[in-house]
């Protein structure tokens, strides 16, 4: 199958489209990395996700370029016109789909992170570990029976607090 | 003759609509909602055992969604190994969830959405639906890992997040790359153009990338940091089912990525180069662990490196020594799970311990021997054909992959003995051993159980794997299943699930 | 057309530096919603409305005000500013969590940098070599040409979103769930314990107030707008829900006291996922596929048209909108359970 558009048209239009492609994978990348760098030099686990967020903007970016035609429409029929050229639709679908997961991953982490604060009072990751590893040992210390089935959780900062037993089920979930 | 191909979707819709509708239960009754969950995965996975009857009887299943013929829309696909997988997970999963009222309805729901899309990892032929279950995954497994714990609890969860979400954003990059080159999601379709289209260096890239991205649930070794962690950590249960079960769908991904799209030598060696350092930083790390829950996590690293080696080898003896790998793993590291569970603290402290729980401690022994691969049992077996696979290739880095494995028996060995002197060690004059709860002891027993049962059955279950290996390491069969008709063996006769009311010419 | 991608390129990148430089946490949150607007000109420019659409309304506007409401109870906003940042550790630190000596400091970051070009550097040539502007449309062209008339609607990304794919959608819908849930999960029943640990937030004034009040049925009308129209125009479910999710957050964030109905927002949400799943099964029954489009599609480009697929838009609207308005309230409002 040879692919579908006329290979003349690129060479016409090179310098724009191809200007244009190279801002798109600067974009990108840019995007990518600026995140990276945000993941390796940040301990604060909040700046941390903000470099998440960054890289999946920048990954997202990519994937609507890969479906970039410089010649074709928006992939949308205004009245009932024939179909004419169109970008690819299918990466603009994923990429919707990109987009709320990526908001739905940043909620929970958020989540996590005001849970971590809650209870270290720090969102230093190293700090993070370290307590952690604390807690485990802490638990470990703890004599059995373990009781995984009312999991017991470890006990740092504030878990007389935390571990209320009083808390109805069915009001938690509302 | 009818198939059940229009069954496929069901282990993943069902559980998702009873997730969705749960919560709603939950408000006329908490324990409703429960037993609306586990009714659903009891259902699932009777549909399941339906489905694994027929593609016994004839052949690997596949089905269009939403009508639409292949290449275009999502395609699910189920041959023996997804099938094993999907009945593994659904057992696993009332196995370890089912017997537990104690928890909020949340953590209810968020072990069946891990059903519903556990089952889509088994199950889906497109790359981006497998990267969307992936994610629905990952994120019930943060949150599983997080529970209503303590900030501990929260910060491992945060910290695999974040291990996890920048995998997830290279495997998306990787799915991106690998529609740049050929244009389509649908792993028969790429498969069919792969080896024009991802043969060069961005394919390399791309595959770098996926492997990547689907490692870090696969606990393969530059992203399995997060491992340690997580599994001292949660709750046994949870462990149970990442270690278990979660990276076997993982580490299965990987492999039909590598049968199907990336057939070269080079992404091979890739891999082999990945199981490798999987199996000697699992290893030495296991040997040096001060508690058991530590060293049964780095075991599992280190297991999934074989695994991953096994891939690695091309033709079905390599898939086969692979799940062979994968499923002995499956059935013993969640037994050991539940032992440690009750056996924390540092591995000298657990002196008395056979003394206390004689049959604990014999299950352990007996887990052990199988997973260091003493003859008879079933680890023996899957290292055998790990061994022998890999000797038919001669390859420098086989022949090194060879080494570290039987290198990584001695280690294996070592830290198991030195677990099961402790354990049949006198206590402290002033204390007892440590006490093991009955639910967790009658789990681990009946896992053994069962790989007493497989040690038994082996030359049938041996038998088994290979016909699922000789399915599963068979890309042209993949590609005449789900397109027949562009299929490269396209006498092949098989009747297909496809809705045959959209015919069209390419343009 | 070049120049203003170039512009939004530039933008976006100086954004999102200052996501990382900014001292304030407030500031790097405002910084990346500049990134996410300056992206959602770019999606534009790329011929993708619905993306930019969605990336405006869930990655500009949503995200903002997740991580601000975060940011406040994190303590990153409204208090005073702690030195958050951090030395610099290699990217080796990263995965192994092994602590460099103080001392490292300088050199640590120098590293890092180095690494990050060389590592932009091979990540821009292996993105390069994808051809741009000439997508392989093996699929898309297929696609592309069938779907007017295979599924009727005038928005082709919406045949792919609902139709070809509407498997996919499935498990979008799924996953902003498992996020909600385990994010009411985590935060459940904690952090009620002491209200002066968390920052009580201030009403606003009465402008604001009424401001959110009349803006509330606007907001309204333009989601329904967004959802029912998603098979003609640009938008569709998860846009028009974030809009509609909006609609109720605005006023609670002018007044924090406000009444939330969460029991109502849980049954909404259970009921609209299950249609979407009960309408694909419903194929099932029928004989077909699961998820095939039902009834007839209808005249392209009319707004009844294209089989069920609205009805799914619907779903997933309702869905999106009530889940996202529960997330955002959680979040706003720590202590306080109807």
């Amino acid at each position: 199958m040879t692919l579908p558009w006329p290979p003349e048209f690129i060479s016409a239009n090179l310098s724009e489209a191809s200007l244009l492609g190279h801002a798109m994978i600067a974009g990108a990348v840019g995007l990518i990395v600026i995140g990276l760098y945000a993941m390796v030099v940040e301990r604060n686990l909040a700046r941390i996700i903000l470099g998440l967020a960054l890289i999946g903007s920048g990954v997202n970016l990519f994937l609507v370029a890969v479906g970039y035609r410089a010649d074709a429409a928006a992939p949308i029929l205004a009245g009932s016109m024939a179909p004419t050229a169109m970008v690819d639709p299918l990466p603009q679908a994923l990429v919707l789909t990109s987009i709320v997961i990526d908001v739905g991953v940043l909620a929970l982490a958020l989540a996590l992170a005001i849970r971590v604060h809650e209870a270290f009072g720090t969102l230093d990751t190293r700090e993070v570990q370290r307590l952690i590893a604390k807690a485990a040992a802490e638990n470990d210390r703890g004599s059995p029976p373990h009781r995984p089935d009312q999991h017991v959780s470890p006990s740092v900062a504030r878990k007389e607090r935390e571990k209320r037993a009083d808390i109805p089920r069915l009001e938690e979930l509302m | 003759m009818a198939r059940s191909s229009e069954l496929l979707v069901l282990p993943i819709a069902l559980p998702i609509a009873a997730a969705f509708l749960m919560p709603v239960v939950a408000n006329v009754q908490a324990s409703l909602a429960r037993w609306l969950g586990i009714a659903v995965v009891v259902a699932a996975l009777g549909v399941a055992a339906m489905l694994a009857v027929d593609i016994a009887q004839s052949g690997p299943l596949v089905a269009a969604l939403g009508g639409f013929a292949p290449p275009l829309g999502i395609t699910l696909y189920a041959d023996g190994i997804s099938i094993t997988l999907l009945i593994a997970l659904l057992a696993g999963g009332l196995l370890f969830w089912a017997a537990s009222p104690g928890d909020n309805v949340r953590s209810h729901v968020l072990m069946v959405l891990l059903m519903g899309a556990g089952s889509g990892l088994a199950l889906s032929g497109d790359l981006f639906n497998l990267f969307v279950f992936y994610e629905i995954t990952a994120v019930a497994s943060y949150g599983l890992v997080a529970g209503r714990g303590s900030g501990a609890e929260a910060g491992a969860a945060l910290r695999y997040l974040i291990v996890g979400t920048l995998g997830s954003s290279l495997a998306l990059l990787g799915i991106a790359l690998v529609y740049a080159s050929t244009g389509t999601l649908n792993l028969a379709d790429i498969a069919r153009l792969a080896p024009e289209r991802l043969a060069g260096v961005t394919g390399m890239a791309a595959f770098l990338l996926l492997v990547l991205g689907f490692g870090v649930k696969a606990e393969l070794t530059p992203v399995n940091t997060w491992v340690p962690e997580v599994y001292a950590t949660a709750s046994a249960r949870v462990a149970s089912l990442l270690a278990g079960i979660v990276s076997k769908l993982a580490i299965v991904i990987v492999m039909r990525i590598v049968v199907l799209a990336f057939p070269g030598e080079q992404a091979r060696e890739l891999l082999l180069v990945l199981g490798i350092a999987g199996v000697v930083a699992g290893e030495f790390a296991a040997l040096g662990s001060a508690t058991l829950i530590q060293a049964l996590s780095y075991s599992s690293v280190s297991q999934l490196g074989l695994v991953a080696i096994a891939f690695a080898i091309s033709g079905t003896a390599g898939v086969a020594a692979g799940l062979a790998l994968a499923l002995h793993h499956a059935l013993v590291k969640p037994a050991f799970f539940m032992l440690a569970a009750n056996w924390r603290g540092p591995i000298d402290g657990l002196a008395g311990a056979a003394k206390a729980t004689p049959v604990a401690a014999a299950v352990f022994v007996f887990l052990a021997l199988s997973i260091v691969g003493v003859p008879p049992l079933p680890g023996f077996w899957a290292k055998y054909l790990l061994v022998t696979a890999a000797l038919a290739k001669a390859s420098p880095l086989v022949l090194l992959a060879i080494a570290v494995v039987l290198a990584a028996v001695v280690v294996e060995a070592a830290y198991m003995f030195r677990i099961a002197v402790a354990l049949y060690g006198q206590p402290a004059p002033e204390r007892s051993g440590p006490a093991i709860l009955r639910g967790d002891l009658a789990r681990a027993t009946l896992l053994a159980a069962g790989l007493a049962v497989v040690t038994l059955t082996a030359p049938a279950v041996l038998d088994a794997i290979h016909r699922m290996a000789a399915v599963a390491s068979d890309r042209d069969a993949y590609i005449a299943h789900v397109l027949p008709e562009r299929g490269a063996r396209a006498a092949l006769s098989v009747s297909v699930g496809v809705d045959q009311r959209t015919e069209r010419s390419i343009p | 057309m070049v120049a203003a991608a170039v512009l939004s390129v530039v933008v976006m990148l100086a954004a999102a530096i200052a996501v990382v430089r900014a001292r304030n946490f407030l500031s790097a949150v405002a910084a990346l919603s500049v990134v996410s607007l300056a992206l959602s000109v770019l999606f534009a420019l790329l011929k993708a409305p619905d993306v930019a659409m969605a990336e405006a309304a869930v990655g500009a506007g949503l995200s903002g005000v997740l991580l601000a409401l975060a940011g406040y109870r994190l303590k990153l906003i409204g208090a005073p500013a702690a030195a958050h940042r951090a030395p610099a550790n290699s990217a080796a630190a990263l995965w192994t969590g092994v602590q460099p000596q103080p001392q490292q400091r300088g050199g640590g970051r120098f590293a890092s940098l180095l690494f990050l070009a060389g590592l932009a550097v091979l990540l821009a040539s292996v993105l390069a070599s994808a051809p741009f502007g000439a997508a392989p449309m093996q699929v898309g062209q297929q696609i592309v040409a069938a779907a007017p008339g295979e599924v009727g609607t005038a928005n082709i990304v919406t045949a792919v979103v609902l139709g070809y794919r509407g498997f996919d959608t499935l498990g979008e819908v799924t996953i902003l769930f498992v996020a909600a849930t385990a994010a009411g999960l985590v935060l459940g029943g904690a952090g009620i314990t002491s209200g002066t640990r968390i920052p009580a937030m201030q009403p606003a004034g009465f402008i604001l107030d009424r401001a959110s009040r009349l803006l509330l049925p606007i907001l309204l009308v333009l989601g329904a707008y967004i959802v029912l129209h998603g098979h003609l125009t640009p938008g569709g479910g998860f846009q028009g829900g974030a809009i509609l999710a909006a609609a109720f957050i605005v006023p609670l964030l002018a007044s924090p006291s406000g009444p939330f109905h969460h029991r109502l927002a849980t049954f909404i949400e259970g009921f609209a996922g299950a249609a979407f799943v009960l309408i694909g099964l419903a194929s099932l029954m029928d004989g077909k596929a699961f998820l095939t489009p039902l009834f007839g599609k209808g005249t392209l480009g009319a707004f009844i048209s294209a089989g069920s697929l609205p009805l799914l838009y619907v779903a997933i609207g309702l869905k999106v909108g009530s889940e996202l308005s529960g997330l955002l309230h959680r979040m706003l409002s720590p202590g306080s359970q109807p």
